[in-house]
């Protein structure tokens, strides 16, 4: 009797617990959810693609969003990491999120590379926690969109003065900032590159490990 | 460890004073934020303080999710303390931390995902923390939800503020700054020491003798 006593409380307060975890995680699930969105609103901002919303005043919803980045961009995981490949409008762009340490934070970052990896298309910076008025500037827009076509050979510089094509002007009094990002986007065009190339001689990389 | 039981029936309830600190909830939250210590009283749950204490935020982070995943292990096991059978007590207490500990988790990877990120397993690893056991079998299995929840507040508060306090000596020494901001001069370099979890024991052992010296004071008055 008291063993079957026993029995059902851990049964009843299994299922609870249960319950409960299940109800957390649907949670989570619908929140992560919100995260792709503004990733994907994001997305579509960098690559000038519009969201038509039916009536004028209000902001596109969630849904909206994700139609039509699914109908613009071909999502792909390549070793356990997700690009979005753009499929209409600038076909075959890579685009995918990174993140790295900067003075202060962690920058995330969005970056767009052409596929064959020379140039940059552009750059967003998702969230950053910088000196506010020195290094935080690069949340601004006009210091993003000078990473527009940048190229990438031998790899990109932020510098002081930029004068090559493989150049980009810093933010004044936030070189430590700037030093750090120009690490985050080498490092992160270095893995893409090795990513997709895996992908396209998938035996030729194998035959290397074995060494 | 020096006394971590409950026996909040030998709790001396002074004579004198106002009315609210001579109730027993009092005591009892009294007794787990400074007499009773969980980190420099009692000495458990050391592993993850010696871990999350290089940051205030991270400090900050850690010992809200303990404060809380403790009120609600303590209610929750003490409301159904009269059900528990004895032989599966344990089982039971395990049931309720980690299902608490896995939503906390959650929240924090939704609400706040970079501290998340820097605590890493150390969230998860609540469940195994010795003070939520701790409290669950010392105290609120024998008690009423009330005194139970104002005992786990004390123990929670009383850990926020030890990792808090170490926090702050080891962020400003180890990294020269404030939750996350920069407070020490550019000059003046840090000692690393203090950043790393090597140099949390030595923060850590400084802080038990001074907190240890001011109570002997007190019980030798």
């Amino acid at each position: 009797m008291r063993n079957i006593k026993m029995l059902i409380f851990l049964m009843v307060l299994s299922t609870l617990c249960v319950l409960l975890l299940t109800g957390a995680n649907i949670l989570y699930q619908k929140a992560s959810a919100v995260f792709n969105v503004r990733l994907y609103a994001v997305i579509l901002d960098l690559f000038k693609i519009p969201v038509r919303v039916q009536s004028a005043n209000e902001k596109p919803t969630g849904d909206e969003i994700k139609n039509v980045f699914l109908n613009n961009f071909e999502i792909k995981n390549v070793g356990g990491k997700t690009y979005y490949i753009a499929k209409k409008k600038d076909r075959g762009v890579i685009a995918f999120k990174t993140s790295g340490p900067g003075l202060w934070s962690t920058i995330e970052i969005l970056l767009a590379v052409y596929p064959n990896f020379e140039k940059l298309y552009g750059l967003r910076v998702i969230s950053q926690a910088e000196t506010p008025g020195l290094g935080g500037r690069i949340a601004e827009r006009a210091f993003q969109k000078r990473f527009t076509d940048v190229e990438l050979t031998p790899t990109l510089r932020i510098v002081k003065f930029a004068s090559a094509p493989n150049e980009v002007d810093a933010i004044t009094g936030a070189s430590k900032t700037s030093k750090a990002l120009e690490v985050i986007i080498n490092r992160a065009i270095k893995e893409v590159k090795h990513a997709f190339k895996e992908v396209a001689n998938p035996k030729e990389e194998r035959g290397g490990r074995e060494k | 460890m020096s006394n971590p039981t409950n026996s909040s029936a030998n709790l001396k309830i002074p004579k004198k004073g106002y009315k609210l600190f001579k109730t027993k909830s009092w005591m009892v939250f009294i007794e787990g934020l400074w007499h009773n210590n969980p980190i420099f009283g009692m000495v458990l749950g050391l592993c993850s303080t010696l871990a999350v204490t290089n940051l205030m935020n991270n400090a900050l982070v850690m010992s809200l999710a303990v404060t809380v995943v403790l009120i609600l292990n303590s209610a929750i096991i003490s409301a159904i303390r009269n059900l528990i059978p004895e032989r599966v007590r344990m089982i039971a207490y395990m049931l309720v931390i980690s299902t608490l500990v896995i939503t906390v988790d959650r929240f924090l990877k939704i609400f706040v995902p970079e501290i998340s990120n820097a605590l890493g397993p150390y969230v998860a690893l609540i469940i195994t923390n010795c003070i939520l056991m701790g409290r669950a079998e010392a105290f609120a299995i024998n008690n009423p939800v009330r005194i139970s929840v104002m005992d786990a507040l004390g123990v929670g508060l009383g850990y926020t503020f030890s990792l808090m306090s170490l926090a702050l000596f080891r962020e400003i020494l180890g990294f020269g700054s404030l939750f996350g901001l920069r407070i020490l001069p550019k000059g003046i370099s840090t000692l690393s020491l203090f950043s790393v979890p090597p140099g949390a024991f030595f923060a850590l052992g400084i802080f038990i003798l001074i907190i240890n010296s001011i109570r002997k004071e007190k019980t030798d008055k």
